[in-house]
């Protein structure tokens, strides 16, 4: 699975973390926060395969490709 | 004609499409590193009228992304120095310069002027006010953020399927976490690149040639040109608006004026995970229940202002009242004289121990 981090999400998410498949995606989360505990105060959206994702039950394989997307304010 | 004979004899354009850009009024909010760029080549391709909001006066530090201004600009208004060059590279186009912050005083004026908007600000108050006014007037938001080498585009409120911010980022994001240009720093090109976008659609949405760039967000990065075309689909469960008053209600500047709300125990936990922090209970002495389990201190919201010096060492204040709101004019009033620390409003008051 790739995982695809912007912004400033990635002077948090900085190092390797392991990740057992299938899992779903409030279990991956969970693990996220875990592992970057950070991130709880962040603001930031799931996309799965470039779609934006609602559902935290979907079971996500090695095949998603997942992008962690945090809004931005600068212009 | 001759002016602008290079579009016109593209194969999909004309004359019919040119007299389009001619009737259109767009208005472009913020006249920074995005905004310069949108309003320079919409009044080149002879768009008929153009609105330009912003507050402030250059600065030396704005020429290195905001190519419309020159050393000379420096100290006077944005908005006028737009005025006075956009109207010597285009006199068809009619500037409306507005020298102002867009707030709810005027946001509702502004935007029902003018048929497309261009969110071109540096500030989550003004995007998600912006935002949820264009979803009531029904108004096309071309919508464009950078942060360092990074830039995001969408059109909201646009088209049969409109998107809207909040279908991407539901809640106003918490400043604390998310610096803006002055902080995280921004390279002017890419101001420029995203700027350029921001135009290239509207000048799609005035034509109607090609597709514009509505229910995706493209991310784009200027280190690697890696770019994706993020889908997403309407939240039901975000904020959007019905009526003024909707909008009239809403915190927009509390939360921006670097105040986070909370509404979960969790949350509060973990923010006294943290060193230096104190939970402020603003609420009259005899008001129940009182609170346990956490480190508390009582000072009446009357009595505030002559406790200040309580709150000194503290880096993190967390207020609470009954209700959520005397806490907020309570971090209001401390954060006259503490602007650099962290603040938290149990967004309900007392209820989140109550639960």
């Amino acid at each position: 699975m790739t995982i695809q981090i912007f912004g400033n999400l990635n002077d948090v998410v900085n190092k390797p973390f392991a990740v057992t498949y299938p899992v779903s995606v409030g279990a991956f989360k969970a693990i996220l926060l875990q592992h970057f505990p950070e991130l709880r105060s962040m603001s930031f959206q799931i996309a799965i395969d470039r779609q934006m994702n609602e559902d935290e039950t979907l079971l996500l394989t090695e095949n998603n490709e997942i992008a962690l997307l945090p809004p931005f304010s600068g212009g | 004609m001759e002016r602008y004979n290079r579009q016109l004899i593209l194969p999909v354009f004309g004359i019919a499409t040119q007299q389009k850009l001619a009737d259109a009024r767009v208005l472009v909010v913020g006249a920074g590193g995005l905004g310069c760029p949108v309003l320079q080549y919409l009044c080149a391709a002879g768009v008929g009228q153009l609105g330009v909001i912003d507050p402030d006066r250059v600065s030396l530090s704005n020429l290195q992304r905001q190519v419309l201004f020159d050393e000379l600009d420096i100290g006077n208004l944005k908005v006028d120095v737009v005025q006075k060059k956009l109207s010597k590279l285009n006199s068809e186009t009619d500037i409306h310069s507005y020298p102002e912050n867009l707030d709810m005083s005027t946001v509702f004026e502004r935007v029902s002027s003018y048929s497309i908007i261009v969110d071109c600000t540096d500030n989550f108050t003004t995007r998600y006010l912006l935002n949820d006014v264009c979803h009531l007037l029904q108004k096309p938001l071309v919508y464009a953020a950078v942060f360092r080498f990074e830039g995001q585009l969408s059109v909201f409120h646009y088209g049969e399927n409109p998107s809207n911010l909040r279908d991407l980022f539901p809640e106003i994001p918490n400043p604390l976490h998310v610096p803006s240009c002055n902080e995280a720093g921004v390279i002017g090109v890419l101001a420029g690149i995203m700027g350029n976008f921001q135009a290239n659609e509207v000048l799609k949405i005035i034509t109607g040639i090609g597709e514009v760039m509505s229910g995706q967000l493209l991310t784009f990065n200027s280190l690697d040109y890696q770019s994706e075309l993020l889908r997403f689909k309407s939240k039901t469960t975000a904020f959007k608006p019905k009526t003024k008053t909707d909008i009239l209600n809403q915190l927009y500047d509390y939360h921006c004026k670097n105040i986070t709300h909370i509404n979960d125990l969790e949350t509060l936990k973990n923010i006294f995970n943290r060193k230096k922090t104190m939970l402020i209970d603003v609420r009259n002495t005899d008001e129940l229940p009182k609170i346990v389990g956490f480190n508390v201190m009582a000072i009446p919201l009357p009595e505030l202002e002559y406790h200040l010096e309580k709150l000194a060492d503290s880096e993190t204040l967390v207020f609470i009242c009954q209700s959520g709101i005397r806490s907020l004019k309570a971090i209001a009033l401390v954060q006259k004289h503490y602007p650099d620390k962290n603040y938290y409003n149990l967004k309900n008051g007392i209820a989140l121990f109550t639960k």
